[in-house]
């Protein structure tokens, strides 16, 4: 596996070089994973000249919420890394998303479309704004063979949390989800780290219709963020990533959810992924002392998968509200992160819900605001 | 302007380079880096407190809720209670002055009865024929109403603890010859089959007097509801018990609950246009929880019913009289073999002070014991109407011919021996038992 990795940002232009200038990969690439801003994406111009750089290869990313490239953690750039595969193969589908309702279904089809001979490990990109991630991931899961674990996240727009878009080849689209197939000899490890401490009373969750949740401990959960986040509450929905929600039920000791849209009419929140009447929810809060050694022990776990071998690629989906936290630290984070994967190409983005089974074997899992790492090898 | 705003970094940068003006220019990213820290670390700060306050002020609000509703239900527990005891004080009072009311209205009632019978009786002035059915009316209809109040005497005076059940033995078939006997006549001009089969020799262990009323409750009840041409019999369908089954008019299954309640009413006329207060089958419930009993009944409308009262399952108790120490030990562990419990007695003044406070099922005793021996205590016995049912085993070394004759005479059930030969001793005193 070759990887090679640039960077577009508005101060800079390209950085190391421009795609296509001095030694590239060029048409050898097959695979080319863009991390953008919202408005990189869309960029036809830009665009134009990475697929012009890369012309055998398929495009595949989606709209971030900052995006990640070896240690570094950036705003409104767009970040390409373009693989070329010693022998293995990928393959790319994609689904519309109708609506949060369709998010099973859409998971399921999506899943179903990718070849299944050889299949060794699906990455997907969706929408943030439109989907049940936990649905999504559950639909995909059900429909795919055996050992073949899906991994990816949700894409999101920056601080504005106004639309995403995924990419595949040169377009940008919203309420789609994106899946790259990977087959043959190719190997994966994957693993999430969280940090987030649980704190206050458990409240039980009251009024939610889905993703919708209108009610919890008596209150709306807009009244309980404003009240937590004081000054930060005049930049929600984003702010709430600093307090996502542990949910707590009989059956299931804890998911992780966060907002990704405000009602300020009704006081309810939309999550990015739906919960059950009668769980109880607790916030939690996160400091730079749990979250960044979190990833990195995460980091250390997931390298550990691949059975003493060395990463070739790795992709990090990690949580907005993390950066929120860390601010200038969230490259301590990235670089203790790349410390424990052994030096392994780094490429990520900062999402509204990542997709990624807890551990190896487990199903499919929903995390948010988590430091959830993908690692990839060829034999 | 200076790009830096934190009043610690200007001070710092004052205090050691002379003021931020003064720094140079190709430092100035990394001291607007630094200032962004310095307000990152105090707004985050900031948050951490403001959640742990808002959170604690949370955790208070929600303790206050929690005490409230804890004084509240102690409050309602109270009131409960309050309520409750309330209930049972005015219950006592009712029943204290139904039974004052009964009483006061029982005695004047019993002198007009006695003096309307006077009247019918009186030959020098014969009263005339149709005077005399008026009057044997009126007598029929104080009956009544004499049995009534002093129905409602025996309920007030059970409920209030007035009547404490006696325990004691008593032949079943004993019971229930007593009940037929006093019921044939009613039975035989309704025209129905009266019939008694209670084997002999089953053995009852309750207060004789408040069962056979039990018993006859029921039987008369069965008698009531039946029409000519049906049977009521009286049997035992397991030890310790005695159902009366009737193939009478039965009883509608809504209908069964209201049965035993005093409060209820249910259709009291019998089948003859028979009167009464309802209150048989609810003071028999009564007398058989008193007696740690129950009552229960199964009907099939238009087949008859069957009512059965069952008394509790005891274990026997033997009360044993010996004065020596050794030997009493002995006896009491091999009678204890029966499954019966054993209360023992050094002599016979002491035997019968156990006998006045309980009902034992067989009395084993010896004959030469200081205060009181055997036989004054055998004689005792035989003598008190509560006690003379309970067999008595004689156990004594003298074992010359009149001895022997004196204790069967006086009312022994038994006599053996001293020291009993064990497998002889035991069937006897188990015989004695069943």
């Amino acid at each position: 596996m070759k990887v090679e990795q640039r960077i577009w940002t508005e101060k800079g232009g390209w950085s190391p070089s421009a795609p296509g200038e001095a030694e590239s990969l060029g048409s050898a690439a097959e695979l080319v994973l863009v991390f953008g801003g919202r408005e990189r994406l869309t960029d036809a111009r830009l665009m134009g000249e990475v697929r012009a750089a890369y012309p055998s290869a398929r495009l595949a990313g989606l709209s971030t919420a900052g995006e990640i490239l070896g240690g570094e953690a950036l705003e409104g750039s767009l970040a390409v890394t373009a693989v070329s595969f010693k022998s293995s193969e990928i393959r790319m589908e994609q689904v519309k998303i109708r609506g949060v309702g369709g998010s099973h279904e859409a998971g399921q089809a999506l899943a179903s479309s990718l070849g299944h001979d050889g299949l060794r490990h699906v990455l997907v990109f969706a929408d943030g704004f439109c989907v049940d991630g936990a649905e999504l991931a559950r639909g995909m899961w059900e429909n795919l063979p055996y050992g073949v674990s899906v991994t990816g996240g949700l894409a999101a727009d920056g601080e504005e949390f106004e639309k995403g878009v995924v990419l595949l080849d040169g377009e940008a689209w919203g309420d789609r989800a994106v899946a790259v197939g990977f087959y043959g000899d190719i190997e994966s490890g994957f693993g999430a780290g969280s940090g987030w401490v649980p704190f206050g009373l458990e409240r039980e969750v009251t009024g939610v219709e889905g993703v919708i949740l209108s009610e919890f401990g008596g209150r709306t959960p807009l009244e309980i963020y404003e009240n937590y986040l004081g000054d930060e509450a005049a930049r929600l929905p984003a702010s709430a990533s600093m307090f996502p929600l542990l949910i707590l039920t009989d059956d299931d000791m804890g998911q992780t959810r966060s907002v990704v849209a405000v009602n300020r009419e009704d006081g309810s929140v939309r999550l990015n992924g739906a919960i059950r009447r009668g769980a109880r929810a607790r916030l939690m809060l996160g400091g730079p002392e749990r979250l960044a050694p979190a990833a990195s022990e995460a980091a250390g776990r997931v390298a550990a998968a691949l059975g003493g071998k060395s990463a070739e690629l790795a992709l990090a989906a990690f949580g907005l509200g993390r950066r929120m936290i860390l601010k200038q630290r969230s490259e301590l984070e990235l670089e203790a992160v790349l410390g424990a994967l052994g030096g392994a190409p780094l490429a990520g983005f900062y999402s509204l819900g990542e997709i990624c089974p807890p551990r190896p074997g487990a199903p499919y899992s929903l995390m948010s605001q988590s430091a959830s790492l993908t690692v990839l090898r060829e034999d | 302007m200076s790009p830096v705003s934190h009043p610690l970094l200007l001070r710092q940068l004052r205090r050691h380079f002379g003021g931020p003006e003064s720094f140079p220019e190709e430092l100035k990213p990394f001291v607007e880096a630094v200032d962004k820290a310095y307000h990152d670390a105090d707004s985050d700060r900031l948050m951490l407190e403001r959640s742990l306050e808002l959170s604690s002020q949370e955790f208070v609000i929600k303790s206050a809720e929690l005490r409230r509703q804890i004084e509240e239900r102690k409050k309602t527990e109270e009131r409960l209670k309050e309520e409750k005891e309330k209930a049972e004080e005015a219950s006592r009072l009712k029943d204290k002055f139904v039974s004052l009311v009964s009483h006061d209205i029982r005695t004047p009632f019993s002198s007009i009865m006695g003096l309307l019978r006077l009247l019918g009786s009186d030959t020098v002035h014969p009263l005339h024929e149709d005077q005399k059915a008026l009057l044997e009316h009126v007598l029929r209809i104080g009956e009544g109403l004499v049995n009534m109040v002093d129905r409602l005497l025996d309920v007030s005076k059970l409920r209030t603890g007035k009547i404490k059940p006696k325990m004691r033995f008593v032949e079943a078939a004993s019971v229930t010859a007593q009940v037929t006997g006093g019921l044939s006549h009613a039975a035989s001009e309704k025209g129905i089959d009266l019939v008694d089969e209670t084997p002999p020799g089953e053995r009852l262990y309750t207060d004789p007097a408040l069962f056979t009323e039990v018993i006859q409750n029921l039987v008369t009840n069965a008698i009531k509801f039946s029409n000519k041409g049906d049977r009521v019999t009286l049997y035992m369908p397991e030890g310790g018990a005695i159902a009366v089954r009737d193939t009478g008019l039965g009883i509608r299954k809504e209908n069964i609950p209201r049965l035993f309640r005093h409060d209820e009413k249910t259709n009291s006329t019998g089948t003859a246009g028979e009167l009464g207060a309802g209150l048989g089958l609810p003071f028999s419930m009564d007398i058989m929880k008193a007696l740690g009993g129950t009552l229960k009944v199964e009907s099939i409308p238009g087949d008859g019913s069957v009512f059965t009262a069952t008394l509790s399952p005891v274990r026997p108790l033997i009360l044993l009289v010996e004065d020596d120490e050794l030997p009493r030990l002995i006896l009491k562990e091999s009678l204890e073999s029966l499954d019966a419990d054993v209360i023992e007695a050094e002599h016979g003044e002491e035997a019968l002070a156990v006998l006045a406070e309980t009902t034992p099922n067989l009395v084993v005793t010896d004959i030469n014991m200081p205060n009181m021996n055997g036989f004054n205590l055998l004689k005792k016995i035989k003598e008190s109407r509560d006690t003379r049912d309970i067999p008595v085993m004689v156990i004594t070394s003298d074992d010359k011919i009149e001895t022997r004759e004196k204790a069967f005479r006086l009312g022994a059930a038994d006599f053996c021996g001293k020291p009993p030969v064990i497998h002889d001793f035991l069937p006897r005193a188990r015989r004695l038992l069943a």
